[in-house]
């Protein structure tokens, strides 16, 4: 059996969509490495060298933007680009919980 | 009591578990590592700690940077508020420590950290690939002179020493490549669900074959009895050694000068280069002169003759010279002789014996048959194309009586072609056989007293 490689970003990691989802307003690198174990309770972290290599991957893919840099302290914020990965995750999320709901039904859901 | 001490354990480019360990191993201990060089990582002593470490690449770093650049120091300060303190680096290879116990990891996105290795990969295995290649070849070479040539192979000291270290070289690079390929397949699989599978290197087999290499090395320099080779070998690696400062100390000033990446690299470049050959032609100048000037020789001369034309011919002749040459190990020896008139002292129309013989000792008896082979297909390469175009050999040893010359057993070399015996003979004796070459034929009690010359 062969496998055909996935276009990058066609699906999103768990990290990666917390990274992207972070960046819905301008932050810096130090701000989502703080905000990502605050929004999930602690139950996701990324790794200081994984988030410094997928903000320069999304940088060149265009899904996000640097705003400005302060010394070394450079923001960012999503381009349009990467609203649509993000949506399309997010749809593909929401479609993996419904399927679940229509197998076990709403009251497993809970 | 030492404040600083230093290690080398040649890891493999992709074993960063392994590095981890030994440097958290070396904590507990109460040394940090503070420097790494191409010689070995460099501690400094510090209060025993239970410290995690990790080992990780920056790729667009550069052994030749005056200081980290921008992105390398925002990539340090990403780690350090995770708490990962950078420890040492050297190039693109960046150790870092944390004090927590249980630390968020540098790399928690598997697929990312394979993807780094991979290209960390891209440039370093061409060069072992290459060097697989080679110890293939080299060792695999010597593996078919030890059966083909035992003779060839055994007698010299050089061409002992270097096939096992060929050898371990093929060993050790196919080794790690198995380990890189079989990390990387097992990674992969492990990254499609989030994991990581820690790596685990060849670096003991890599200081094996150092530790065979500098058994060779010193076997070649107690044992290699050519005169002059000592000297030339301890200064070609006085040279090896002295390149290695040099390009290393250019780097290194550079760098402290805060001279540019690609200046102190072409600066660094040219001085290696320069240097390699200038060096390399003044060894190539002082070993042409050594042996122009007689202080070195290819061969070291052998002892007396044990078999002389004045023996066989009952006359001496002040004219004539013998070379006598030696070459030796545990396993055999080898002495060639070889004794004759130049060429230019020879009176017209005067015909003068001649007499080559060459005596080999074999020490190890299992050796033994190997090397009567090699002599009985020695000119199977001299070959001639008869009118039909069919190649033909021009010589072939064919058996004769050993009673005449009190050996074990004996062949002659005939002419193939025309089918008549030439006056050359191969003699065997338990543990000795010898090629005998006399320039003529030699009677009954001729052969006699040579076999009793020439017997072990």
């Amino acid at each position: 059996m062969t496998t055909v490689p996935r276009p990058k970003f066609q699906t999103l990691t768990e990290q990666m969509y917390y990274v992207l989802l972070c960046l819905k307003e301008e932050c810096c690198g130090m701000d989502i490495m703080e905000r990502i174990p605050a929004m999930t309770g602690g139950r996701v972290q990324v790794g200081s060298g994984t988030l410094y290599n997928l903000l320069e991957q999304f940088a060149q893919a265009g899904m996000i933007r640097e705003t400005r840099a302060e010394g070394r302290r450079r923001s960012y914020i999503l381009t349009d680009k990467g609203k649509e990965t993000l949506s399309g995750e997010y749809r593909r999320i929401c479609a993996q919980a419904w399927d679940y709901r229509a197998v076990f039904g709403e009251e497993a859901a809970k | 009591m030492r404040e600083r001490k230093w290690d080398f354990i040649p890891f493999s480019f992709y074993d960063t578990t392994g590095m981890a360990r030994h440097l958290e191993k070396r904590a507990e201990q109460g040394w940090l590592v503070e420097r790494m060089t191409n010689l070995g990582w460099h501690y400094r002593r510090t209060e025993p700690r239970r410290l995690r470490f990790t080992v990780t690449y920056y790729l667009r770093a550069s052994a030749f940077d005056p200081e980290p650049t921008e992105g390398e120091r925002t990539f340090h300060d990403f780690c350090a508020q995770t708490g990962w303190k950078l420890a040492a680096s050297s190039g693109q290879v960046q150790v870092f420590y944390n004090e927590d116990p249980d630390p968020v990891p540098i790399h928690t996105e598997p697929a990312l950290e394979l993807a780094q290795m991979g290209r960390m990969a891209r440039r370093a295995l061409p060069l072992q690939i290459f060097l697989l290649l080679l110890g293939l070849w080299w060792g695999a070479a010597w593996v078919w002179s030890l059966f083909y040539s035992p003779i060839d192979l055994l007698s010299s000291v050089y061409s002992l020493a270097t096939g096992p270290i060929w050898l371990v070289l093929a060993l050790w690079c196919g080794a790690d490549l198995i380990c890189y390929l079989t990390w990387r397949r097992r990674a992969k699989k492990a990254a499609l669900l989030g994991e990581f599978v820690p790596t685990r290197g060849c670096h003991k087999l890599l200081l094996a074959a150092l530790a065979v290499t500098g058994l060779g090395l010193a076997y070649i320099l107690l044992a290699d009895r050519r005169p002059g080779f000592r000297l030339v070998l301890l200064a070609m690696l006085a040279l090896y050694a002295l390149l290695f400062l040099a390009v290393n100390g250019t780097r290194d000033f550079l760098k402290r000068k805060k001279a540019p990446r690609a200046l102190n690299r072409g600066v660094t470049l040219t001085v290696d280069v320069v240097l390699a050959f200038a060096l390399m032609a003044a060894v190539t100048v002082g070993l042409f002169w050594g042996l122009h000037a007689g202080v070195f020789s290819g061969r070291p001369a052998a002892a007396d003759p044990p078999l002389a034309l004045e023996d066989l011919m009952g006359t001496a002749d002040d004219r004539y010279v013998t070379d006598a040459q030696e070459d030796a190990t545990v396993f055999l020896s080898r002495r060639e002789y070889r004794q004759h008139i130049d060429w230019e002292l020879a009176r017209p129309g005067e015909g003068v014996p001649s007499l080559d013989y060459t005596v080999v000792d074999v020490h190890l008896p299992l050796l033994y048959e190997r090397c009567v082979e090699e002599l009985l297909r020695d000119r199977d390469d001299w070959t001639a194309e008869t009118e039909d175009g069919e190649e033909v050999r021009l010589y072939t040893y064919v058996a004769a009586d050993p009673a005449p010359w009190g050996a074990e057993r004996v062949w002659r070399r005939w002419r193939a072609v025309e089918n008549v015996p030439t006056g050359d003979w191969l003699l065997c004796w338990p543990g000795r056989i010898v090629v005998l070459e006399p320039g003529f034929e030699l009677t009954q009690a001729q052969m006699a007293l040579a076999g009793k010359k020439l017997a072990p």
